[in-house]
């Protein structure tokens, strides 16, 4: 059979697509009890805000001294803009090249591969240029639910982008998600929560000028409004802190530079395993992207162990079936994100630790 | 501002089809499409006064429920292995069963690949609606793009090497 895009296009659209007759019925009465639930949890939420924000108000107010809730008057985020980068302009494509193919000698410690036995459908090393900086990472935390990932908060700020610079809303824009405006530390705020994914970004503007973003998975969008509420912002020192009593719920990512806007390595290859799964492998080199980080950012499932280092699990499709991913740091500056479609979680980790170094002049490489 | 029942009705008989279409690519399940084809357009009835653009609206929703992996686990086939059985190719009567293979086939790919191809080559989107789409760089959409065809060309014993940094669409942009 060859495959090609037409054929792939044709098969897709040759799918038979008999529609239940009864669809749109169905479809609006659930709408319609949705609707409902909706504005019976407005009202109910409308009070919970109004009691959380008052406590919080008072609590920020000892700590700045300020009047105004989360107000840093000496904040440098509006009178020095070169502080932090500015946000990639609406439309922009930050990271969009996959670049040129360079020497393999370029990137000697990105060459991770399968064991030289093993031939692969392609392997070669390219240049990544990034473009553009990526908005400072105030705060990353994520919580554990015994052997599982639980919640994940991402913060970025003071010079996240506005939700018009993130692609979110504007003309012939329609973000898959509800959108609602609950205030964040007193301020208007605009937030777009996906219920079935358990994902909510709330986009903010301190009264500093500063603009905040906040990215929290698996957590329910007024659990997380609550969560976001409860954070210290401070926007000269580009920090979010999570108040002192929710702590020893969570595991906070140690501060680390916002990633550069350098070039950055990227090695990719693929290859069929001896069990027939179809295993792709990308090395990148990353400054300052950390597994921890990827936590809040991503929605893995678990840690588990391979080459000795803490690694990302994550699957779709269950065991045996479907895809699943690891990702972990080989070395500093260095990530791995190992994908495998089809296999178990065994099989997967006997990849991870099967990858070893390439030399340059490896064969294999030559084959992209 | 739109209005709701008659409008969502009109969008449902006209794009079910094509987004019930999606929604079986993308799950590789009819039942699981038609519960996930469903539950988007419920929650476009409740969004309705504030969609500008039902269809796009309706392809992303599509594919950001499809990725929810805590919603899907258990829904996907049980047998979405990478290795698909053999089947007769040189038959032009077995046309529709290697169509079924390969709808099949990319059920099994990694949701992100999966979600390109889908919108790519069944819903027909340019690079940059793709990227535009899935909240991602045209960059990604081609590497993505790349990746699954290879990994579609190898299960069907089609090994071609990848070229990833050039356009492989018929739409560039």
């Amino acid at each position: 059979m060859i495959l090609d895009e037409k054929s792939l296009s044709d098969a897709l659209q040759a799918i038979d697509a008999d529609v239940s007759p009864d669809l749109a019925a169905r479809a609006r009465a659930g709408g319609r009890r949705r609707l409902v639930r909706r504005r019976s949890l407005t009202a109910v939420g409308a009070v919970a805000v109004g009691a959380v924000a008052a406590p919080i108000t008072l609590a920020v107010r000892h700590h700045t001294g300020s009047g105004r809730a989360f107000q840093v008057s000496a904040s440098p985020t509006a009178s020095d803009p070169g502080l932090y980068a500015a946000p990639p302009a609406a439309g922009s494509e930050c990271n969009a090249g996959n670049a040129k193919h360079v020497q393999p000698t370029v990137d000697p410690d990105l060459l991770l591969l399968p064991p030289a036995e093993q031939p692969v459908r392609y392997a070669f090393v390219r240049s990544q240029i990034g473009n553009c900086l990526s908005p400072h990472v105030a705060l990353a935390a994520f919580q554990m639910q015994g052997a599982s990932v639980g919640a994940g908060l991402v913060v970025y700020g003071p010079n996240a982008p506005t939700p018009a610079e993130d692609g979110r809303v504007g003309p012939h824009i329609e973000f898959g998600g509800d959108e609602v405006h609950a205030p964040i530390d007193g301020q208007p705020a605009t937030e777009f929560a996906l219920p079935s994914l358990n994902h909510t970004d709330i986009y903010w503007t301190e009264p500093d000028g500063g603009q905040w973003r906040a990215s929290v998975r698996d957590m329910s969008a007024s659990d997380a409004d609550a969560l976001v509420n409860s954070l210290r912002i401070d926007g000269g020192r580009g920090t979010a802190t999570l108040p002192s009593d929710a702590s020893e719920d969570w595991s906070v990512e140690p501060n680390v530079p916002d990633a550069s806007a350098d070039d950055t390595g990227l090695v990719m290859s693929q290859w069929v395993d001896s069990q027939g799964h179809v295993v792709d492998l990308t090395v990148t080199q990353s400054p300052n992207r950390t597994v921890d980080r990827e936590v809040g950012i991503s929605g893995p499932e678990s840690f588990v162990t391979v080459r000795g280092r803490d690694a990302l699990y994550s699957s779709s499709g269950g065991n045996g079936g479907g895809a699943q991913s690891l990702t972990w740091q080989e070395a500093k500056d260095v990530t791995v994100d190992l994908a495998m479609t089809g296999g178990t979680t065994d099989e997967i980790k006997q990849v991870a630790e099967s990858l070893s170094l390439a030399s340059p002049d490896d064969p294999r490489l030559s084959s992209g | 501002m739109r209005e709701r029942g008659s409008d969502v009705d009109g969008f449902v008989a006209s794009d079910a089809p094509a987004l019930l279409r999606m929604a079986i690519a993308l799950t590789g399940d009819r039942s699981a499409a038609e519960d996930l084809l469903q539950d988007v357009l419920e929650r476009m009835y409740v969004a309705w006064p504030r969609i500008d653009e039902p269809a796009a609206y309706a392809r992303r929703a599509l594919v950001n429920a499809s990725t929810n992996r805590w919603r899907l686990r258990g829904r996907r086939p049980e047998h979405a292995v990478a290795s698909l059985p053999e089947v007769a190719v040189a038959d032009r009567a077995d046309e529709h069963g290697r169509r079924d293979e390969l709808v099949r086939a990319v059920a099994t790919l990694p949701s992100r690949q999966r979600a390109v191809v889908v919108l790519r080559f069944l819903a027909d989107l340019s690079e940059a609606e793709t990227a535009h789409a899935l909240g991602c760089t045209v960059g990604t959409v081609k590497s993505q793009t790349a990746r699954a065809l290879a990994t579609l060309r190898g299960l069907f014993d089609e090994v071609e090497p990848p070229a990833l940094a050039e356009p492989m669409n018929r739409r560039s942009g």
